[in-house]
């Protein structure tokens, strides 16, 4: 042994100490810290354990049957130490909760507590609490006395026994009525009355006050003293609340809930042992024992009333209250076209003033109107009240003379139980031509051109025409388009053709020469009927000449029988023919200036030849 | 010869007329309703109108346009009775409608202009080029159906003009001609681009945004990414639609895509 060197010793148990706190960092430990035996109805702590980090998911059992004062509350520990040059590292989580047993005594077994490290479950032992008989009867119903720890005092709190019954200290809920409006103000004070001395407390649990508005009073913080049942208290105002309530029927007021730690007198413990001892059993040296009580004032009822419908104004609209009202705007400026004017409607007196609705104001149509801004001055001493002040901010438009109509503001005043009604006289406004346009802080809006006014009907017989009908491009419009060119082009065909013809005189003698000569022999035969055989040679004489003339284009003036024969062989006719005109003329010529025979036979002769000639002309120039 | 021209003339007399008498001839047709019961309704919702009873007056109007006519001056009416009822956004609308029905009327300019400025207006719109603007009073200086008129005259004289060139034998009449031709083209051509203009700016795809407010977004999808917020009232011009989106210009000229059901068509 002596052989083994030291070093090697030395290592050894470096080595194993090494192995002991690995193993000491792996093996995880899940301890419950329960007591096996409390009182009844007392309080006592319970708190599970982890020594390894990293856990999650811890599962606490149910405490059936007991009360859970607070928890799990979480709280860790971590510490590193070397002793003799070793490292011990130490770990622990810890969940507490503080607990309050049942009244009545009994065993009791709960699952096991259980956490994952690393997901892995660990578990604690199932716990298993044996509840015991109360120490100690309470003698009052409503405290729950215990002994208590207590900060302010330098006893042991484990060794302070003592309690508080319900006649030491108590808490009383008081109201100002017990039959509200709706919407009336009830003043509720929660007031502590104590015959000890209480060192300090604390609100558990403050009243939610369902179905009413309420509103925080400031409590009058001055002790007063009042003697009960011969008993004297010393009371304070804890708190005060003005509420509102907003339905009627019964409403329940909550009670409040509040913690108070008394010092208390020691009761006679100990028995009088006749000796020296006694002495300090006197007062003076009587040890204070410190208590602790939850107090709960008693709930209080409310009948509230509905508001009367006897006499209820037609614009009343829920407003409950003593108020005064007001409605003004800074009459020392001189009111200009597109600047702004401040409305203040101000109510005054004693409610909820959150409560009030703004009054709807009928602003000239021609005014921008904005948005109503509310704020509130209020009082909350002894009552809910103060001003509220609604402001309208409007802007007139155009310059003029413009009334805001006479209103009405509706309260039901509840002090006196009935409804009151404001009257608010006719504001006329002289709004004087402003400068330029308004430009308003919202930039929002196209103020220049809201200047203008909105322009009024139209009451002329409209233009009716066809939904969604243009005539451009219709097919009115391409029909009349169409129709226009074509008449326009027809137009300049018809002046051309008609030019021409007139230019073509020629043709149009040719055309005419049979008719003429027709025309002519019509005459003719007319005169011979009548027998005037002047008349009937000259125009037998114009037929023929005419026809000639007209028919071969030749000039009056040029008329004679031998150019006559030149020109009807000239074109063409046969010799006969020509043969036959010329001998006509002659014929005519000759009747005409030397009459003989029978001159009836000879007109009707002459008559037939002339017509047969020209008839046998034409038939041969159109051949 | 004669009497084939005169025909024809008596034919295409007969069919002019026609034309132009087509709007009372397709009343005649197509309307089941007179012309008369417009007027009267329009009667109608003017005194309901100026008794205050604007709901009633809006009913009367709105029954008159769901007839086949209208009139700039209904929807004017109609916008006033909108504008005292508070519903500015169809106010606008009825006045854009005027608006298109009788370009460049100062009264409907104006209402609208005050029913703007009862809307919140979030985007600038981009000032028009100079040119543009004049080409528009150009174009407002005579309505749209007296320029389709005008063509029509313009056309004529045109044709006019060239027979008297080509077929004149007389000098002076001749250079008339073919300056009256030079003058009439350039009108002819104003006074085409005028309705062209005029056509196009009747039938413009344009919409009133009619709800509250209506999110822009970057695709016509309803999880795409808002990318403006457009209020009520404001006017876009519809670029394209893929239901139950559409393409929207604002008049910023920003582009994006909104339900077509939160706008209306003006």
């Amino acid at each position: 042994m002596k052989r083994f060197p030291s070093y090697i010793i030395g290592l050894l148990c470096v080595l194993t100490g090494c192995l002991g706190s690995a193993a000491a960092q792996d093996e995880v430990a899940f301890s419950a810290q329960v007591p096996r035996e409390v009182y009844a109805g007392e309080d006592f702590d319970v708190a599970f354990v982890i020594n390894s980090q990293g856990s999650h998911d811890f599962k606490a059992p149910s405490f059936k049957g007991f009360d859970i004062l607070y928890g799990p509350a979480q709280s860790q520990s971590s510490s590193f130490s070397f002793i003799n040059g070793q490292m011990q590292q130490s770990f622990s989580l810890s969940f507490s909760y503080r607990l309050r047993a049942p009244k009545s005594a009994g065993d009791f077994r709960f699952e096991a507590a259980s956490i994952y490290v690393k997901d892995k479950l660990y578990k604690t032992e199932p716990l298993h609490i044996k509840v015991l008989p109360a120490r100690k009867q309470n003698q009052g119903q409503g405290s729950h006395a215990r002994s208590q720890r207590s900060g302010q005092s330098g006893h042991d709190p484990r060794k302070a026994v003592g309690e508080i019954s319900n006649d030491d200290v108590f808490i009383r809920c008081i109201v100002n009525k017990n039959n509200p409006y709706v919407g009336e103000e009830v003043v509720v004070t929660y007031r502590i009355y104590t015959a000890v001395t209480v060192k300090q407390y604390t609100m558990q649990k403050l009243p939610s006050n369902k179905g009413f508005w309420s509103e925080e009073l400031k409590p009058d913080e001055n002790e007063q003293r009042e003697t009960i049942n011969g008993r004297p208290y010393v009371y304070v105002d804890l708190r005060k609340v003005a509420l509102f309530p907003q339905e009627s029927g019964k409403i329940t007021i909550e009670p409040l809930e509040i913690e108070v730690v008394a010092a208390i007198p020691q009761r006679k413990e100990r028995e009088r042992t006749g000796t020296i001892f006694d002495f300090f059993d006197d007062p003076f040296f009587n040890q204070v024992y410190y208590a602790q009580a939850t107090l709960r004032s008693k709930p209080v009822v409310l009948n509230v009333r509905p508001l009367p419908e006897a006499g209820k104004p037609a614009d009343f609209n829920g407003v409950v209250g003593d108020y005064t009202v007001s409605f003004q705007y800074d009459k020392s400026k001189e009111l200009k076209a597109n600047e702004a004017i401040n409305f203040k409607f101000n109510v005054s007196g004693q409610g909820s003033l959150e409560l009030i609705p703004p009054p709807h104001i009928l602003f000239p149509p021609d005014f921008e109107v904005y948005e109503p801004r509310v704020s509130l001055q209020k009082t909350q001493e002894q009552h809910v009240g103060g001003e509220a002040s609604i402001e309208y901010i409007v802007v007139p438009r155009n310059a003029g003379i413009y009334r805001i109509p006479a209103f009405t503001f509706s309260h039901f005043d509840p002090k006196q139980g009935r409804y009151k009604t404001a009257n608010i006289p006719e504001t006329v406004l002289n709004i004087q031509e402003g400068s330029g346009a308004y430009t308003s802080g919202g930039g929002e809006r196209d103020v220049n051109a809201a200047a203008a006014t909105l322009l009024p009907l139209q009451t002329h017989a409209p233009h009716w025409s066809f939904a969604n009908y243009q005539f451009f491009l219709s097919a009115g419009w391409w029909l009349t388009l169409v129709g226009v060119v074509i008449a326009a082009a027809a137009g300049v065909l018809v002046y051309r053709r008609r030019k021409a013809v007139l230019a073509d005189v020629t043709g149009l003698r040719n055309k005419r020469a049979a008719t003429e000569a027709r025309r002519c022999l019509k005459k003719a035969h007319l005169y011979m009927t009548q027998n005037k055989k002047g008349d009937f040679y000259i125009e037998i004489s114009q037929a023929l000449w005419g026809f000639l003339s007209h028919k071969f284009n030749i000039p009056v003036s040029d008329l004679s029988i031998a150019h006559a024969q030149d020109v009807l062989q000239g074109r063409g006719l046969s010799a006969e023919v020509t043969q036959a005109f010329i001998q006509t003329l002659d014929h005519c010529e000759f009747e005409r200036f030397a009459p003989q025979g029978n001159s009836r036979q000879s007109m009707a002769a002459l008559y037939e030849e002339a017509l047969n000639v020209i008839s046998s002309i034409v038939k041969e120039l159109n051949a | 010869m004669k009497t084939l021209v005169s025909r024809l003339s008596v034919g295409l007399l007969s069919l002019l007329m026609w034309a132009a008498a087509s709007p009372a001839a397709l009343h005649a047709q197509k309307s089941e309703l007179p012309v008369d019961y417009a007027q009267q309704l329009y009667a109608e919702g003017n005194l309901l109108y100026q008794r205050e009873q604007y709901d009633e007056a809006i009913r009367a109007y709105e029954q008159i346009l769901s007839m086949p006519y209208e009139a700039w001056e209904v929807y004017f009416n109609l916008g006033n009775a909108y504008f005292k009822t508070g519903a500015y956004s169809r106010a606008i609308l009825s006045f854009e409608r005027a608006a298109r029905l009788d370009p460049g009327n100062g009264e409907i300019e104006q209402n609208l202009a005050l029913c703007r400025s009862k809307i919140t207006n979030e985007r600038e719109a981009l000032p028009d080029f100079f040119l543009k603007k004049t080409w528009q009073k150009v174009v407002y200086f005579f309505s749209p159906d007296t320029w389709a008129v005008c063509l029509i005259v313009l056309a004529a004289g045109l044709i006019l003009c060239v027979s008297a060139y080509y077929l004149s034998s007389r000098y002076q009449i001749r250079r008339a001609a073919f300056y009256g031709i030079l003058v009439l083209l350039v009108a002819a051509t104003v006074t085409l681009l005028a309705c062209i203009s005029a056509r196009k700016a009747r039938f413009k795809a344009e919409a009133v945004i009619m709800v509250p407010q209506s999110e822009v977004k970057t695709r016509p999808e309803a999880a795409s990414e808002t990318q403006y917020l457009l209020h009520e009232g404001n006017k876009v011009e519809i670029l394209n639609e893929i239901a139950p989106y559409g393409k929207i210009r604002m008049s910023d000229g920003n582009q994006g895509w909104i339900p077509l059901s939160d706008m209306e068509r003006i």
